[in-house]
């Protein structure tokens, strides 16, 4: 099969007569396969040589559109003498093959206009978001006075699939950070023979913050990711015009079902990951600092006030609102292509991954402010 | 005349069902064969035996010659440059534009300069009947008519010897499916080509196809539509006497 493809010869152009007016005899297969080659033997010649006033094809053993295509090209006000096989697809070629439009080149111009949509953009992706938020809102608030409208089971599943499926990995993780950051201060904390306050350490800044705030991060990566991209393309493939056209809305059979999950999901992981977070605490204090466990149980009780863990809860419904608010819009928003999906889908990660820090930091306002 | 396509005996099965049991089938140069059977009959699991997406469980397919089983890579690569494909919604790839989508085979299989990528490309595009400026559109942009013209394009941008369709006039409106009937017509005049089309559309096997291979009792039977239609077989008469196939006739006599 190869064989018959690779053509032997090796030119496809040849100057007869030498002189300038003189003929070129085309020659070989001048099919798609050896343009490449057809393109080296052109690049060859000198242009005067290729205004030639004959050009001959009776050389050609087989001929196709793309080299019909150079011929044209190259030679386009020679006289063709052609054979009745030739001649139609010669006739089927245009007269002159339109010139492939450009892409828009970029200047200021373009760069500005640019500029300026990405900001138009990010200001209706502002409006939008709380309008949705505020559909969400009314919803729940329809479904609360009529509780029969809540998709019980709908709400059931994604409490499974963003809850339960996640336990592994969430516990992991609080485990392995607790363990890393109590390694570090250990380190550091001995140097001034303040061992034990190791413990107060890893225990305060997993309670506060990290062990709700890497729940988060986990659950827009894990979670937020498969809302996103399940519900794009059910957007795609029309289901959720179907609900539509079938007087079931959207928000209340897709996104607040996995709104309520969420917001059950997320706080129960977060103290998931908090509880594995001491026992790594435990393991490293025995391990680094030869604490014993009972030691390290009661500087616990002392250093994790019931405060500092509220502090780190309180936050944990509202970043589970956040994500999944962010991560359904973008779902809802797919349009056109497969491509759509991915694109939106990491938006909404990264978006939702985003909007938790910054709720973060306020958080930390907030409570400085409060004296907490 | 000569022979492309050739099965014998091809068997197909999955599990328990088997869906080809002894099927054979000869496509000749320069023709074209409508690929016709009931849903589930078949069609596309023949097509992806074809095209060596699915070994089928026993029996031989030839391509120009030579038995497709024992190819190498190198020999299969060159295989591929002969045949183009059509699929049922298009397949274009949706992070190409359009013009990229048709110069995809040549950037991969040629090592043309990009400038006649381009113009190659172009041409093919304005040869199955979209405008220049369709050229920057992505595939999410055209039209279901369109995107078929695009794959169609695509499929022809290697100038392969035998084109393969599938369902392509299926979802078009009249107006667009009779207009790609002709520009299949069009095409294998000035290109040579040998063509399967699959289909359900009716007109399309009246106007295009000169043999109709039917996959009927998991085997295919071959002949001409005015055969067929003498055909004694149950399902066979049922597909061409009911009552779409009337209107068709009476329009034709009309």
């Amino acid at each position: 099969m190869g064989a018959a493809i690779a053509v032997s010869e090796k030119k496809y152009l040849d100057v007869l007569g030498g002189e300038a007016g003189s003929v070129l005899a085309l020659q070989g297969a001048w099919v798609v396969l050896n343009v490449a080659e057809i393109e080296k033997d052109i690049a060859q010649q000198k242009p005067e040589t290729l205004k030639a006033r004959g050009v001959d094809l009776g050389g050609i053993t087989r001929i196709d559109t793309a080299g019909a295509l150079l011929i044209r090209k190259y030679f386009p006000d020679a006289k063709l003498a052609l054979s009745d096989q030739q001649k139609k697809l010669f006739e089927f070629l245009p007269e002159k093959s339109p010139s492939a439009p450009l892409e828009p080149k970029g200047n200021l111009k373009t760069l500005l206009t640019h500029v300026g949509k990405n900001v138009s953009e990010a200001l209706m992706f502002l409006f939008e978001i709380i309008a949705f938020t505020g559909e969400v809102a009314t919803k729940l608030g329809g479904c609360i006075l009529h509780p029969g409208r809540f998709r019980f089971a709908a709400i059931v599943r994604h409490i499974d699939e963003t809850g339960i499926r996640a336990l592994p990995i969430i516990g992991l993780l609080g485990f392995l950070m607790s363990m890393v950051v109590s390694y570090q201060a250990a380190i550091q904390l001995q140097k001034f023979g303040a061992s034990i306050f190791t413990i107060d350490l890893t225990v305060i800044s997993l309670l506060r913050e990290m062990g709700v705030l890497i729940t988060a991060i986990m659950v827009a990566g894990r979670s937020g990711s498969a809302f996103a991209a399940e519900i794009g393309v059910m957007k795609l493939r029309e289901e959720v015009d179907a609900l539509r056209t079938m007087g079931l809305d959207p928000i209340e059979t897709l996104v607040l079902p996995r709104v309520l999950a969420l917001l059950i999901t997320l706080p129960l992981l977060a103290f998931f990951a908090n509880m594995l977070g001491l026992v790594g605490g435990a393991i490293m204090s025995q391990v680094l600092l030869d604490i014993p466990l009972t030691q390290y149980i009661a500087r616990v009780e002392y250093a994790a006030t019931p405060t500092i863990l509220f502090v780190g809860m309180v936050k944990a419904p509202i970043f589970a609102f956040l994500i999944a608010i962010v991560c359904t819009y973008q779902g809802m928003h797919v349009t056109g292509s497969a491509e759509s999906v991915g694109r939106l889908t990491t938006v909404a990660v990264v978006q939702s991954i985003f909007i938790v820090l910054a709720a973060d930091a306020l958080f930390s306002i907030i409570f400085a402010n409060m004296g907490i | 005349m000569e022979e492309i396509i050739k099965v014998t005996n091809l068997v197909n099965t999955f599990g328990s069902h088997t869906v080809h049991d002894g099927l054979n089938m000869s496509l000749y140069k320069d023709e074209i064969v409508g690929l016709v059977g009931g849903s589930g009959s078949g069609k596309s699991v023949l097509l992806r035996s074809i095209l060596g997406l699915r070994k089928p469980t026993s029996g031989e397919i030839e391509i120009a010659g030579v038995p497709i089983q024992d190819l190498d890579e190198k020999e299969w690569r060159a295989l591929q440059r002969k045949w183009g494909v059509v699929y049922q919604n298009g397949a274009l790839f949706s992070g190409l534009s359009t013009l990229d989508n048709i110069g995809l085979p040549l950037r991969e299989h040629t090592e043309m300069s990009e400038e006649n990528i381009r113009d190659l490309a172009m041409f093919k595009l304005c040869m199955v009947g979209l405008k220049p400026e369709d050229a920057l559109k992505s595939p999410s942009e055209l039209s279901g008519g369109m995107a078929r013209r695009v794959a169609l394009a695509r499929a022809l941008a290697l100038d392969p010897e035998i084109l393969f369709l599938d369902e392509p006039t299926t979802g078009l409106d009249p107006i667009s499916a009779s207009a790609f009937d002709e520009l299949i017509l069009s095409l294998r005049a000035a290109l040579d080509l040998s063509v399967i089309i699959i289909t359900h559309d009716l007109d399309t096997l009246v106007t295009v196809c000169d043999r109709v291979a039917i996959i009927v009792d998991k085997k295919v039977t071959t002949g001409t539509l005015e055969e067929m239609m003498q055909s004694e077989h149950e399902w066979i008469k049922s597909y061409f006497h009911g009552p779409r196939m009337r209107a068709i006739k009476e329009k034709k006599r009309a």
